[in-house]
């Protein structure tokens, strides 16, 4: 469709109100963390603080325990995803290349599993943890991260694009099935393994519920949970609370950045995840 | 197939249960793969699925012994008043929010579908709400409704008093919502967009050679075409509404007066707040149902007003 000039112009204003109206919670929360105390509680609010107060996110860091959070964030993230990559390319390896009794019944099982809700299994999760005497660990933290059905299907779905006499070209070079899936599989999925990796990325690191539940001391919290409990006690703080929660979003926003492309055609592909 | 017949030929006489065939061909090196996905599926999904059964039908409170009460979880889901409150307010948030999601989803993806200067960068700034973390933007948004915050600093000129967002019932319900929306609008935005472009150029342009206008495109070729990706987007997105956790958790907590406890909140208040699990786990049943049933309904809906191509 060809646009009139005049179109374009009021296409693009609305485009960009659009945008500084979903921008503007980002730039209140940037301002209200560079504020004073005294400047965040005034009223009308102070749009620009008069002195940018870098110290307030030093404070966040040090005082408000956000560093060790963010340290923790880091550490249940990382090792989630990379396992999570591992088992689910390993399953998805099976399920696209291999031949045994059974598999599409075990693949529908998997299926199956992703239509019941999370709060079905939250609670027994929750009581599994509890008698393993595992609350208040990093294994309870990480070891949910580990496996997803769904990373698994989405993985299978790119593994059988890849056409399968690459597959026979390594056997006959004399390459057993696991180099097939070390040399050919894995390095021609790129951007299956970025799609599951971002979704995987975004969900641990911005889990809450499960944190919320096994986790009760302050060195354990992870950074949205440590978010929430400052929220409850140091409920005047604004300022600090704030320059947490840039810091929660910065990560994010970085890795999002990097891979826009995996991650807006993988929802439009398998409709995860809000 | 040669060296799999020789290989049974000198293997002991167990070797009757190694299946034959090609088809089976590959079972060890299977079960290696798949031994860490099985794993994670017992543990995190069968073995959990089972304990819930198990569960909605018991009552415990995690430190006293589990004890089997039949069905009576059930009957006092039934009989519980706040559980029809909490579904109202379910109704309310999944409405509201599939409505304002959709109608602003469609807009949104109308205007970025369109190659217009700086378009990659507007793109970004329409999917920053999604990815971002909601403790972190959930409680900015708490601040933001403050009676002397910012969103009533802004309505203040255009002669609207302020208003008691989060501290008043009737108000709590439509601040979550358009906090809810400003965070997911652009995941429908995308199942959208992804929709518009596939629909074929050649339509618009056959039609504006017969003298359409933009309005009767729209109403004629856009909307039907788009009809399948707004049918999965509305599917997926009440199954992610009825399971909301984070903004109500932070933002509300469920009140004032219990106007925004949600049926996915009153599990979690009734199993980790009273401790009630085995009731929990008859709701999450229950909430299961609700969202089995919802899905049906939408499937048998959609001959009405889904068009395939």
């Amino acid at each position: 469709m060809k646009l009139r000039r005049r179109e374009t112009v009021s296409l693009q204003l609305v485009t960009a109100l659009g945008a500084a109206a979903l921008l503007f919670p980002f730039l209140w929360m940037i301002s209200a963390s560079l504020q004073t105390l005294q400047e965040v509680e005034a009223f009308p609010p102070i749009w620009i603080p008069e002195v940018p107060q870098w110290t307030n996110y030093v404070e966040a860091v040090v005082n408000y325990n956000i560093g060790r959070a963010l340290l923790n964030s880091a550490i249940v993230t990382t090792v989630s995803v990379v396992g999570q990559l591992t088992v689910c390319s390993l399953g998805a390896y099976a399920f696209s290349r291999l031949r045994f009794p059974g598999r599409d019944a075990i693949f529908l099982l998997f299926l199956a599993t992703m239509m019941i809700p999370h709060y079905v299994t939250i609670i027994p999760l929750y009581t599994m943890v509890w008698s393993a005497g595992l609350i208040d660990t990093y294994t309870a933290l990480i070891f949910p991260g580990l496996f997803s059905p769904f990373g698994t299907f989405l993985l299978r779905q790119f593994f059988n694009q890849i056409p399968i006499s690459l597959d026979e070209a390594t056997l006959i070079d004399g390459g057993n099935h696991w180099h097939i899936y070390l040399y050919v599989i894995m390095p021609l999925s790129r951007a299956g393994l970025g799609a599951l990796g971002i979704f995987s990325f975004l969900g641990i690191w911005n889990t809450l519920f499960w944190p919320v539940l096994v986790i009760n001391s302050k060195e354990l919290f992870t950074l949205p949970l440590a978010l929430a409990m400052a929220q409850g006690q140091f409920i005047t703080l604004i300022h600090i609370q704030m320059a947490g929660s840039v810091i929660a979003c910065v990560p994010v926003i970085l890795v999002f950045l990097m891979l826009q492309k995996q991650f807006i055609s993988s929802i439009a592909l398998s409709g995860m995840k809000q | 197939m040669a060296t799999g017949q020789k290989a049974q030929t000198i293997s002991a006489p167990w070797s009757i249960l190694r299946p034959k065939g090609r088809r089976h061909k590959d079972l060890y090196v299977a079960l290696l793969f798949l031994a860490p996905s099985l794993l994670g599926l017992f543990l995190l999904q069968v073995l959990p699925i089972g304990t819930a059964l198990v569960l909605g039908v018991s009552e415990w409170n995690i430190i006293d012994p589990i004890k089997f009460v039949g069905l009576s979880n059930f009957v006092e889901v039934a009989t519980d008043a706040t559980f029809y409150h909490t579904l109202e307010n379910t109704l309310y948030l999944t409405v509201g929010l599939e409505v304002l999601n959709t109608l602003l989803g469609l807009c949104a993806a109308l205007l970025l579908k369109n190659a217009m200067r700086g378009i990659d960068l507007y793109r970004t700034i329409y999917f920053l709400p999604l990815i971002t973390t909601w403790a972190a933007v959930a409680i900015a948004w708490r601040y933001m409704y403050s009676l002397e915050g910012p969103i009533n600093a802004l309505l203040g000129p255009l002669g609207i008093d302020p208003i008691p967002w989060l501290s008043r019932p009737e108000w709590a319900m439509p601040a979550v919502i358009i906090t809810i929306t400003w965070k997911t609008l652009s995941w429908k935005t995308i199942i959208l967009l992804a929709g518009l472009q596939s629909i074929p150029n050649e339509f618009y342009e056959a039609s504006s050679i017969d003298g359409a206008s933009r309005w009767q495109q729209f109403w004629k070729i856009t909307l039907p075409l788009l009809s399948p990706a707004m049918f999965f987007a509305l599917i997926i997105g009440i199954i992610n509404t009825l399971q909301l956790f984070d903004p109500i958790f932070i933002m509300t907590d469920g009140g004032p007066a219990d106007s925004t406890r949600t049926l996915s909140y009153y599990i979690y208040t009734r199993g980790f707040q009273n401790l009630r699990m085995g009731y929990a786990a008859a709701l999450s049943w229950v909430l299961f149902a609700i969202i089995l049933l919802f899905t049906l309904i939408q499937w048998v809906l959609q001959k009405r007003w889904v068009f395939y191509q």
